[in-house]
This record gives C-alpha cells, structure tokens and sequence, in this order.
C-alpha cells in the first residue's frame, strides 16, 4: 500500500509539473503576442492596441476568446485524420521541449520531477543528453507542418509545406553546428551543467570566452541567425508568406487548430530565447556576483529564476525588433544562406573549436 | 506493487504500454491503404523503439533515434510520397507483387533477429537500475564509437557519402535526358 501512495505521489507532482510549464507557455505566448503588437507598432509610429483594457493589456485575451467561440472548419477534400492530428504534432514537440529548459538552478522540468525535497534542489544533475534532447525533439515538428500544409488539400498551403520542409532541415544542420561549439568547450551535453561552466561574472559566459578564437562568438551569431529562420520569423518566414502564399500551411485552419499553431510558434521564439540563454548567456547565473552570485541554496535557486527570464526576455524582445525590422528575404536568398554560407562557416568554426579542446584546454 | 496475484513493477508497465504501441503501429504500416498515414505511423514505431532505449537506460541512443529516424528519415519518407503523385494512390497491400517473396524474406530477417537477441550477452544492471537516474552513458558510447568501434564508424560514414554522391548523379542524369 506504501508503494502505491508513493506511486500516486510521484505521478501527482510530475502532473502538477506539466501543468505549471503549460500554463507557464500559455501565459508568456498571451504577453509575447501583446508585446510584439505594441513593439512592431512603436517601430512604425503607431499606437498598437489600447482600447481592451487599460493600455489594451487584454487585447490578446479577447483574441484567444475569439479563437476559441470559431466554428472549426476542415474544408472539403481534406484528409479529416491527417488534418485534425498535423497541430498537435507541432505543438507536442514545442511543448517537450520545456522538459530541459534550467529556468534556474536545479529548475529544469526534468531536474523538478526526481527532485523530492526542497533541499534537493539544484543538487541533481540535469538530463545528461539535454542538447541532444533539444534538437531531436524539436526536429520532430516538421513532420506536423509538412502533413498540414499536404492534408489542406490547398495548393497554398503545399507549397508552404514544401517550403517549411526544405527550410526547417536545412537550418537544423547549422544550428546543431553551433551547439556544438559550447557542448565542446563545456564538455557537457547537460544543459546545467553548460551554465554552471559560466558561473561568476558575465565576462565568464561563453559569448564572451575568447581563448578558443572567435569560434564562441561565431557560434552565437550563427545560432541567432539559424534560429530566426527555424522558429519562421519575418525576415525568414517564407513558408507562411502572406503577400506570396495566402498564409502558407495554416491556410485552412481556423479555431483551436489555428491557435495551436500560433501558440507552438511563439512558444518556439521562447525556447529560441532560452536555448540562447543558456548555451551562450550564463543562463541563469547573474551578470555580476554581488547581484546574486553571493546568496546560496534555495535563495540562490529563486534569483536564478529572476536572471534566466530577464535574459530570455531581452532577447526575445531583440527577435521582436529583428523581426519588425528587416524586409522578407527570397526563397533562394534563404537556401543559399543556409547552405552556402552557414553550414560552411559552421564546419570551419567546429574545427577551430576542436582544435582549441584538443591542443589547448587539455593542457 | 500486486495485482492478480503477480508482481508488477513501473517499469513493466511503461515496457508494455510502449512495446504494444511500437508494435500495433508497426501493423498499421503494413495494413494501411493509404501509404502517407501508413508513413505517419511508421513515425510513432520509431519514436516508441526510442521510448524503449529509454527505458533501457539508453536516452543517448533514444535521442539519436528520435533525431535520425523520426526527425529525418520520417520526413524525407513524407516528402518523397509527396513528390511521387503516382506512389500517392496505392497502398502497400497493392505494391506487394510477390507475397512469397516477402514472406520469405520476412522469414530471413525474423531468424536473423532471434538469433542475435538469443545469442546476446544482456547486461541485466541496466535495467535493474531503472529508469529513475540517468546513466553516465554519453562518454562510454563516444569511447566505444571513437576506440574499438572506430573503423565500422568511418566505414558507414563513407557507405552514407558513396550514396549521397550516387544520389546527385542519378538526379542529374535525369535533366540531362529530358534536355
């Protein structure tokens, strides 16, 4: 009887668990979309919403009410099976992602849940593949769009879909090349452990470690970039471009399935934010020691959260700015860039890096 | 914890929810006619054979599988039937022109397999461990590829590059004969 209370436990708070980082996601999607209305319309001398609420702070709740009251079209000639499962597949993968994500000390979802009490935390070590978790799992949402984009029966939507595909698999190659770099000069795949290798002072973060040559910094640019086009933002957004496409894949869908994809690809430009953070950032370490670094335990573990959001959500709104700012880029202009120019610059910089662990760090 | 009289532990019951599911799916790949949901399932029996690695206390071998099989092979499968209007209107069950054959060759690979898995050493700590800490594993699988393993590695990589090349060249051919 013993065992099965446990058993109800642990189920019960890996439950709660998922329940907090989904409603985490849900709650920072609603201020993200609210944020970048009011972003992209002060860089266009615009006063963006404010008529919902004071400073229209509901603005984003009244669409989500809305989404959720449409009728639910599947048009016709559509394959109804197909079509009903493609936003989950996408945002599944957008949501385990979360599972690694140290949003402080001892804070990753995966690290939460073997954790079982409060002294516990920040003493056990992360997931041991996390990086690797990362891009698998967020490898697996192509899938969902290109069987959107085909099940539509529309010939917008296929051709975002073709376009999403070829796009999405050639910026995975030059993001896994720029995680690389910081895996190697860490030599941890564990996403905790990566920031625990910062600790101590920003000139400690791996952006700004110049011992391996540029290869950091390079790497952190290549990601920035990378990243832009794999979460589908405007200057790299060509599988959902409205002027060319309608709305590319998500052509068809409306309601709760339209609003899964939105919400998986905010979320996304999050984990963008978060994987930044953390790989080239210091993650949730604080910038100076004294504002933070001294405290300890559990005191420590409730301002690395503060940190980690606070450096999340500088470069979330910076993707904002990027993205309100540069025109949409041509098809083959994106190809050339991913295949021609990252991926190259990529596989040198990997050899620096490695050249750096083997010949120099070693000794 | 006892149910009916057995001994039933978590890890079980994952093993068999999993197991049940990569094998269920496995069949809807045969047995479905349209070939795109029979490729979507094939998808969920590769992400359940990553679940069992995981299982096994292997989550690098799972993430791999995620990644190359599901995250690559899956969605180059997809595009493939996409790009292929003809492939698009038959099922399986029609493109199987031999049955002996297959039977046959099914057959084979089942008594290769039941051969290897009865001829296998297991090692029987890592499952005892269970799933609830993750192994050190990481470094022991890149010591094994990069040590003993080192020239079968090289070798499947040359394999990969020999068929990417001959890949390209047969694609060429083809604009050159329509030119």
């Amino acid at each position: 009887m013993d065992q099965l209370i446990q058993l109800a436990i642990e189920l019960v708070k890996i439950v709660v668990i998922a329940v907090v980082v989904l409603v985490f996601m849900m709650v920072a999607v609603l201020y993200m979309v609210l944020k970048l209305r009011w972003v992209i319309a002060r860089i266009q001398s615009r006063l963006g919403p404010n008529r919902t609420g004071p400073w229209g702070v509901l603005q984003t709740v009244a669409d989500a009410l809305k989404l959720l009251q449409k009728e639910d079209i599947i048009p016709c000639g559509a394959d109804k099976w197909l079509f009903t499962i493609a936003p989950a597949l996408v945002f599944i993968p957008a949501y385990l992602v979360y599972v690694v994500i140290p949003f402080g000390r001892g804070m990753a979802p995966s690290q939460l849940a073997m954790t079982h009490s409060l002294g516990e935390i920040g003493k056990l070590p992360g997931l041991s593949i996390g990086v690797m978790y990362l891009s698998a799992i967020s490898s697996i949402g192509v899938i969902g769009i290109v069987v959107a984009g085909w099940a539509s029966n529309n010939k917008w939507s296929l051709l975002g879909a073709f376009r999403g595909a070829s796009q999405l698999i050639a910026y995975e190659v030059p993001i896994i090349l720029a995680m690389v770099v910081p895996v190697l000069v860490s030599g941890s795949m564990d996403l905790s452990a990566i920031v625990d290798k910062q600790a101590g002072g920003f000139w400690h973060w791996n952006l700004f470690q110049l011992q391996a040559g540029p290869a950091l910094p390079i790497a952190f640019l290549m990601l920035i970039i990378a990243g832009l086009a794999e979460i589908n933002v405007t200057p790299f957004d060509i599988m959902e471009a409205e002027s060319e496409l309608v709305a590319g894949f998500n052509t068809e869908y409306s309601g709760m399935k339209f609003a899964l994809f939105f919400l998986a690809e905010f979320a996304a430009a999050f984990t963008l934010a978060a994987i930044i953070t953390t790989l080239f950032l210091g993650g949730y370490n604080p910038p100076l020691a004294f504002l933070g670094g001294q405290l300890s335990g559990l005191a420590f573990s409730a301002v690395s959260l503060f940190w980690f959001l606070a450096k999340c959500w500088v470069l979330v709104i910076f993707i904002m700015w990027v993205r309100s700012t540069l025109p949409r880029v041509r098809v083959d202009q994106l190809m050339n860039l991913a295949w021609k120019a990252l991926i190259p610059v990529g596989l040198v910089n990997l050899l620096l890096a490695g050249a750096y662990v083997t010949f120099w760090m070693a000794k | 914890m006892q149910i009916l009289g057995f001994y039933i532990t978590g890890y079980q019951v994952a093993f068999v929810i999993l197991a049940g599911i990569t094998l269920a799916s496995a069949a809807m790949v045969v047995l479905l006619p349209n070939i795109l949901r029979a490729a979507m399932f094939l998808g969920l029996s590769l992400f359940c054979t990553a679940g069992l690695y995981a299982l096994m206390n292997a989550p690098f071998m799972a993430a791999v599988q995620v990644m190359i099989y599901v995250g690559a092979i899956t969605t180059m499968i997809i595009l493939a039937i996409f790009l292929s209007n003809r492939v698009m209107r038959i099922g399986f069950a029609q493109a199987i022109y031999n049955p002996l054959l297959a039977a046959g060759a099914a057959g084979l690979m089942f008594l290769f397999l039941f051969l290897t898995v009865v001829n296998s050493v297991w090692v029987k700590s890592a499952v005892a461990a269970g799933p609830a800490r993750v192994g050190q594993d990481v470094p022991a699988v890149a010591q094994a590829l990069l040590q003993p393993y080192v020239f079968p590695f090289e070798l499947a990589s040359v394999i990969l590059l020999a068929v990417l090349v001959g890949a390209v060249v047969i694609a060429k051919e083809d604009v050159d004969g329509d030119s």
